[in-house]
């Protein structure tokens, strides 16, 4: 299956991703800078990416530890989401999220 | 810096106050601490309104305490009761008077508002009331020049265990066992167990265990500045952890009750309980031995990192790995506390 990430200098990527993989693992293999400071493992919000608004509905809700390590990452919008919390299903194949500025 | 204002903050050990006025500093205030003539505490702002000499410097005249520089006297309230060289007292001439309280072996003081000061959020420890059951030691105070919440970090943290208290507290068996971590209420609980590996030092001097132990940690915060850390052992399998009966091991509660004093020292009032030998005074000097050996490690480590940050000035950034949550939340709690109190003061305000 496929994502497609967009960068911070705007520039979109096509990347695979693994069925049953994070969604941070998939970035980060393909080279495109996030940190994943915490190694997957919702500590650090250093995966912080925005959901496309046509695919927002389509994920699971955010879990409560998920709503607290937000609180650590920069313009947190409504779209907000670690990438480490998404895991790919079938259902997410073309999803298109856009890579959030770097928290301080 | 910003702190909590509006909560007991331990302050010394009841044992350090009594009738000489002695001065403590919490969140950047001097307070001056002395006992009335029947033992009640009275803390005040140490400092004389007239010519700001400490008032820590005066002496006790009764119940009231006299400036050492021009004999302004002052009553437990903080209001002025002799001005030598003139009968009128103006209205002004005061110090605040701060509410204090004697619990657990310690003084608390509140620094914020005295109308919102309740008796009823102490800090309790179950056990220190318990001595069927509980052997309690007052520890040291250790003066530690790092910032409050750096020794919060340490102290929701089991995982620095392994890496800087070899020869007390921890070993190797542990370095990569996950931590979890949980908010409850205005806590933080962070814990792990280590199942089936070699027994830590000091319960290899304290106890007899023959084989493999399972070991704890329950790491308890308390917002703002109390860390009380639940660790034992007990033989590999005896106990059920989801039934979660500890006790029928050797259990150490090792409590933290810190001071902060301003933005780069704090003081750690440490002292510990167990539920073995109990009243054994050799046993209680061994573990206190062993607790002030593996907090001077501490010390070492953290006084070394404020000074990073006082070389860096705030420009530097740490990075947030996976045993960080169990800080990271305590972070998170107590600045949540703080924007609360602000809340709560401009609906007073208003």
């Amino acid at each position: 299956m496929n994502v497609t990430v967009t960068d911070r200098d705007g520039a979109a990527h096509r990347l695979a991703a693994e069925e049953g993989g994070k969604l941070m693992e998939a970035i980060r293999e393909a080279g495109l800078p996030i940190r994943a400071e915490c190694g997957g493992n919702c500590i650090c919000s250093t995966c912080h990416v925005y959901v496309d608004e046509a695919w927002i509905d389509r994920l699971p809700a955010r879990s409560n530890d998920e709503v607290e390590t937000l609180d650590l990452a920069v313009e947190v919008r409504p779209t907000s989401r670690l990438s480490c919390q998404i895991v790919m299903t079938e259902a997410l194949d073309d999803l298109r999220v856009t890579l959030a500025p770097e928290a301080p | 810096m910003e702190y909590m204002q509006d909560t007991w903050y331990p302050l010394c050990f009841a044992r350090e106050i009594g009738r000489q006025p002695t001065r403590r500093t919490v969140i950047e205030k001097n307070v001056v601490l002395y006992r009335k003539e029947d033992g009640a505490l009275v803390a005040l702002d140490d400092m004389c309104p007239h010519r700001f000499a400490p008032l820590s410097l005066g002496t006790l005249r009764g119940d009231d305490l006299q400036c050492g520089y021009h004999g302004m006297t002052f009553n437990g309230a903080g209001k002025c009761v002799r001005i030598p060289g003139q009968d009128l007292i103006p209205a002004n001439a005061a110090v605040k008077s701060y509410p204090v309280d004697e619990h657990i072996g310690l003084v608390w003081i509140w620094p914020g508002d005295a109308l919102r000061a309740d008796r009823a959020k102490l800090y309790d420890l179950a056990q220190y009331h318990d001595p069927a059951r509980w052997t309690v030691v007052l520890g040291e105070s250790l003066a530690i020049d790092t910032n409050y919440l750096n020794l919060a970090d340490n102290l929701t943290d089991p995982a620095h265990v392994s890496f800087v208290h070899v020869s007390t507290l921890g070993n190797a068996a542990s370095e990569n066992v996950p931590v979890k971590h949980e908010r409850i209420g205005d806590q933080i609980l962070v814990h792990r167990w280590i199942l089936d590996g070699p027994v830590i030092p000091v319960f290899a001097k304290l106890g007899s265990f023959k084989g493999n132990v399972d070991r704890w940690h329950y790491y308890h915060f308390h917002t703002p500045s109390i860390a009380v850390i639940d660790f034992g052992t007990a033989d590999a399998g005896l106990i059920d952890r989801e039934l979660g009966d500890r006790d029928r091991g050797m259990r150490v509660f090792a409590c933290h009750y810190i001071t902060p004093v301003d933005g780069r020292s704090c003081i750690d009032h440490w002292a510990h309980v167990r539920n073995f030998a109990l009243g054994d005074e050799a046993v209680s000097a061994a573990i206190s031995r062993q607790l002030a050996l593996a907090f001077d490690e501490d010390k070492l480590i953290l006084e070394a990192i404020q000074r990073e940050e006082d070389r860096l000035a705030g420009s530097g950034r740490k990075l947030k790995l996976a045993i960080d949550g169990g800080s990271l939340r305590m972070r998170r709690l107590v600045g949540e506390m703080i924007e609360r109190e602000r809340g709560n003061d401009v609906k007073a305000a208003g």
